[in-house]
């Protein structure tokens, strides 16, 4: 054990007592009310979050039904290709606000309805994937219609 | 009703419920596949097919779960697992390619053909999942 004289031990105390009371830049206390005014807007933000994720989970619950459409005419096709654009557009536009917006999660204010809004947006990514490949990109692939029909044939009743 | 799945998906599902970090992938998997009527499976993402045989997606137990890929034959009410995929942590995969979904159906029919499906079943008493 290092053993300090008296002179010594004083010594280091006071040099760095000396640095521990240097002046720090100061920092206003903010008023009250701008303190209320900024909370208020952090609720707002959150709130309007919220309704934004409720509205895609609703939207995601929307194209699971879409999932299960059957097209039958030129017609149709062309309503469920310009939806699937329409819906890749607003999913494009709808991930380029929440990345402007993701600092609020590293800020503290609103990481978890943030969270909860990346979820909500990547099943919605999920979903557009999987329509675009069931009524664009694989619908008319042939060697998927042969697999296709060839399992239906071979799990029919008798078969399975 | 009978549950049949690929060695892909046998493979796959040992593999994800070997992680401590999807404790709840066995449960979830037995409550809504072996414990379930055959008519409440059929359900989630329709991805390819007609209804009588269609490829289907389900996430389990909600969207940031897993994902099961699987067939169901309403006709003969048999149920061909084909792939499963957590959707976070480690082993997490956010979808499956177009391709992979022309994969899953190549693998369940030369299966079928073959004869290589394996059976699943479930031992209530020691809570286990068997592949036969």
């Amino acid at each position: 054990m290092e053993t300090l004289t008296a002179k010594e031990a004083v010594h280091c105390v006071a040099e760095t007592v000396s640095k521990v009371s240097v002046t720090q830049p100061e920092i206003k206390k903010p008023s009250q009310a701008a303190i209320n005014k900024l909370l208020d807007k952090i609720s707002a933000f959150n709130k309007h979050i919220e309704e934004k994720t409720n509205l895609v989970i609703e939207l995601n619950k929307q194209l699971e039904k879409v999932s299960y459409i059957q097209v039958s005419s030129e017609e149709d096709f062309d309503l469920v290709k310009n939806m699937i654009n329409m819906l890749k557009d607003a999913y494009g536009k709808t991930i380029r606000i929440y990345v402007r917006d993701s600092w609020t999660i590293t800020a503290g204010c609103s990481a978890g309805v943030m969270y909860a809004l990346k979820h909500a947006l990547d099943d919605w990514k999920e979903h557009n994937e999987d329509l675009e490949d069931k009524f664009i990109t694989l619908a008319n692939d042939d060697e998927m219609k042969s697999l296709s029909a060839e399992i239906i044939k071979l799990t029919s009743k008798k078969a399975c | 009703m009978e549950v049949y799945c690929t060695t892909l998906f046998q493979k796959e599902f040992e593999k994800i419920c070997k992680k401590k970090n999807y404790p709840d992938c066995h449960s979830e998997f037995v409550e809504y596949f072996l414990k379930q009527d055959f008519k409440d499976i059929p359900s989630g993402d329709m991805l390819y097919g007609p209804p009588e045989m269609a490829l289907w997606k389900k996430r389990l137990p909600d969207s940031s779960g897993y994902r099961f890929y699987f067939f169901a034959s309403i006709a003969s009410e048999c149920v061909f697992l084909a792939f499963v995929h957590p959707k976070t942590g480690p082993l997490g995969t956010p979808n499956v390619k177009d391709q992979f979904k022309k994969q899953m159906h190549r693998d369940v029919l030369s299966e079928i053909k073959e004869g290589t499906l394996t059976k699943v079943t479930y031992d209530l008493a020691n809570d286990t999942v068997n592949f036969v």
